[in-house]
This record gives C-alpha cells, structure tokens and sequence, in this order.
C-alpha cells in the first residue's frame, strides 16, 4: 500500500486559526463547566489529534502548534507546554495517517483517539515535571485524569470531527 | 528553494519544536499576553457558569439520600457547635489582646473581595481554581483566600478581570498550621483535590485528638494571617520522631461556588507557609 504525501497540500492557516478562536469560545462557555471527577475536557488537544487526522502530518504539526499555543495563552499553565505537546502530537498523528493508517480519514479510530489522549496526558505531565520542578502527582490521580481525557475525547470526538471536516475539509478538496 | 517530503517534515517538525522551547524558556517573560488572553474569556466564563449552574443544582437536588445524611450530620453538628458558641465568645476576646500584643494581623480586621468561582481544575495535575475578580478589584498575588467554612488557597495568577488560585489540597501547597488544644506548629501540605492534607512537624509528644481543628499559625513573614480554620484531624499515627497526621480540609473544596479574597495590608511578596 503506497502512502499518500497529504503534507504537500497548502495549510488553510485562516481556518485554523478561525477553530482555534471557535474552540476558545466553546471552551470558555461550556466545556470549562464539564468536569468529572476534577477532569474537564481537553479539547484543544482533541482539536490537534482530529485535525491531524484531517491534514497529515506537516500541517498537523503546524495546526498542533497552533491550538497547543492557545491553549497555553487561554491556561494558567506555564506558556509554551501545550504548544510543544499538541506539536509533537500533531506530528505523530498525522505521520500515524500519512503512513500507517490511510484510511483514517474516513474512519475515527477511538483506539488512535484514546492512545493519544493518553500520550497527550503523559508528555504534558512529564514535561510540566522536568521544567516546573513540579511536584510528581499521584498515581491514582494520573490514572483518572488517562482515563477520563480519554473517555471525554472519545465521546467529543465525532462532534469535532465533523467541525474540522465543515472548517478545514473543505478547504482541501 | 524546494524541499523534498521528508526534508520539509523535518523542517517543520523542526520549527515547531523549537518555537515550543522557545516559549517555554521566555514564556515567563510574556504572561501579559496570557493575562490579557484570559481577560478577554472573562466574561463568557461567568456567562457559562451562570448558565449552567442550575443544571448542577438539580443534579445535587436528584441525590435525597446524601442529602438527607448531610443534614442529620449538620444536625448533631449544630448541637455541639452551641455548646462551643460559649467557648468561642470568650477565646476571641482572648485572642483579640493576644494578637494586639503579638502585633500580629487579625484575619477579620482585613478588607476583603468576595468573587464567584467561574472554573475549577484549569490544569491537569494542579489543584486551582479561576475566580471572577483580578487586580482590577485590588487582587494580588499571594493574597489569602477563604469561604466561611475555611481556608481555601491562596492567588498565584492574576489577571485584570480573573485571578487563579492554588487550593491548599494541592501537592505544591503548604500551610502553616497551629494546633488549637495544644497550640503546637505544623506544615499542612496537600496531596490532591479529595484527598486529605498531610501535617508534617508535630512532635510525637504532642496530645493531638481525632478531630481537633488546626488554624493557620500566621508565623513571621506567613502569607496567612493567623486563626483562619484550615481542617480537622483526620487520622493520627504516633511516628518515630513526628506524628502521622492527616487533615480534613475545613472548606468544601469540591464545591466552591463563592470566596471570599483576603486583602493583606502589608506586601505579598512573601514566602507561602
């Protein structure tokens, strides 16, 4: 099976930027009111995930930068960790797509969903670690925040996924 | 110039990375940006939680049976509480010459700006919560605040129209914390949110009962003034050197609606104990 060079088409920057601010609002309205346990929806690293599926790994990776940036200027977290995060993950994403997974674009794959919530998760507290000299927080409390991330991603995946299709799909075909 | 698929995902890769790095070594340098960021959402975050805090009523509404537990509980507690009213009557005109000769701050003597709580657990792994008021209303860094149960935290992040604040169950929180029985010192230190506090510093000879509320110790250069009720006695277990103690937060931090921001009189740029 011959993968498909998705990184050759132009980045619809305006329209990423234009989900991003749409996001900011949602976040800011609702999903910031969602919680579970002390664990709210991460839709920003949600938005990196769906919008690498949908652009392939260049522009996943510049689209990744983008929400991770504002979600960091939308946080109280240290600026720069969300950014370095939904970049890497945008990255892997979309390489996942361009060279493993090519029909899933078509498809949501909840496994690809879940496992990078939970990477997402991982490299987030481990980065805030090392740079913040945080301290390590419980491991019950990794493990409900791995789970819960994963199960809202999941449940607010296909309403996303049909925002970026709507958002940024179209400016690709 | 031209770049061949790989070399281009390097590049961007690349880029990404290091404008991240960036960021996360001069971030600080530019929390104006994020402080402005954040001001402009203000507005639709108290609009999002006045809209939907009638669903979170009727949810609490749905569950009688806690409910109606909670209430024998507050029951038997309001029985004992008039009994302690007396008490509590003489200790704070007791407590009132005490500070007055230690010129120590007396927590009800400070100005004060209550605020709503308009987000809760903005980061993954750090216990805080977003509050509607910010310098505008005269809100620094590392004021105190507080609900009428207790201590809740202090303000770590503020921003013109928004303040953060760290919740003493947070595991980078300390608090300094006096024994009312004994009037022994401890450090309370959190673990996370649900989870009890940790007192550290109290000496194995010390009578600590199960129970026995602790209130901040308000020590020299303390960002708490001291007599504000931080929880009660959860567990005791007699160590080698210091007592095992773990602590019940006097405040409902899992259900914070409303607070109550503590204005210090002097600077905030002190050490948090």
């Amino acid at each position: 099976m011959m993968a498909r060079n998705y990184g050759a088409d132009p980045i619809p920057l305006g329209r990423i930027v234009l989900l991003a601010v749409s996001l900011v609002v949602i976040d800011a309205l609702l999903l910031s009111q969602l919680r579970i346990q002390g664990v709210r929806p991460l839709p920003f690293l949600l938005l990196a995930v769906i919008g690498a599926l949908e652009l392939g790994s260049n522009n996943g990776t510049i689209a990744g930068f983008i929400f991770g940036l504002t979600a960091d200027l939308f946080g109280t977290g240290r600026l720069g960790v969300w950014a370095l995060v939904c970049c890497l993950l945008g990255f892997a994403v979309g390489f996942a797509r361009d060279h493993a997974f090519p029909a899933a674009r078509e498809r949501l794959p909840l496994l690809l969903i879940v496992g990078s919530s939970w990477i997402g998760v991982l490299s987030y507290a481990g980065i805030t670690y090392v740079v913040d000299e945080s301290p390590v927080p419980p491991l019950t409390r990794v493990g409900v925040a791995l789970g819960l991330v994963a199960a809202w991603n999941v449940v607010l995946g296909w309403p996303m996924r049909l925002i970026v299709r709507k958002v940024i799909g179209e400016s690709l075909r | 110039m031209v770049r061949s698929g790989s070399s281009r995902t390097r590049f961007i890769l690349g880029v990404a990375v290091l404008s991240s790095l960036t960021l996360l070594a001069v971030g600080a340098r530019f929390a104006g940006i994020g402080s402005t960021a954040r001001d402009s959402v203000a507005p639709l975050r108290s609009v999002g939680k006045k809209a939907t805090s009638p669903v979170e009523k009727a949810i609490a509404r749905l569950s009688l049976d806690k409910l109606r537990a909670e209430n024998a509980r507050l029951r038997r507690e309001l029985d004992a509480a008039r009994v302690n009213e007396v008490r509590y009557r003489d200790a704070v005109r007791q407590r009132k010459q005490l500070l007055a000769l230690q010129k120590l701050t007396d927590p009800d003597g400070l100005r004060s700006v209550a605020a709503r709580v308009i987000d809760a657990g903005v980061e993954l792994f750090d216990d805080r919560i977003v509050i509607d008021a910010g310098s505008n209303d005269g809100i620094i860094e590392g004021a105190p605040v507080v609900t009428g149960s207790g201590l809740v935290g202090r303000v770590v992040l503020v921003s013109g129209r928004e303040s953060s604040v760290l919740l003493i169950s947070d595991p980078a929180s300390r608090v300094g914390v006096r024994l009312t029985e004994s009037g022994d010192v401890g450090l309370a230190r959190g673990s996370a949110v649900g989870e009890p506090l940790v007192v550290d510093l109290i000496s194995s000879d010390t009578p600590v009962t199960r129970g026995e509320i602790l209130v901040t110790s308000g020590l020299q250069r303390s960002t708490y003034p001291a007599g504000i009720p931080v929880g009660a006695v959860r567990t005791v277990k007699t160590g080698a050197i210091q007592q095992e103690i773990t602590m019940t937060p006097s405040a409902d931090l899992d259900h914070l609606e409303f607070v109550k921001v503590l204005l210090p009189t002097t600077s905030a740029n002190r050490t948090p104990q």
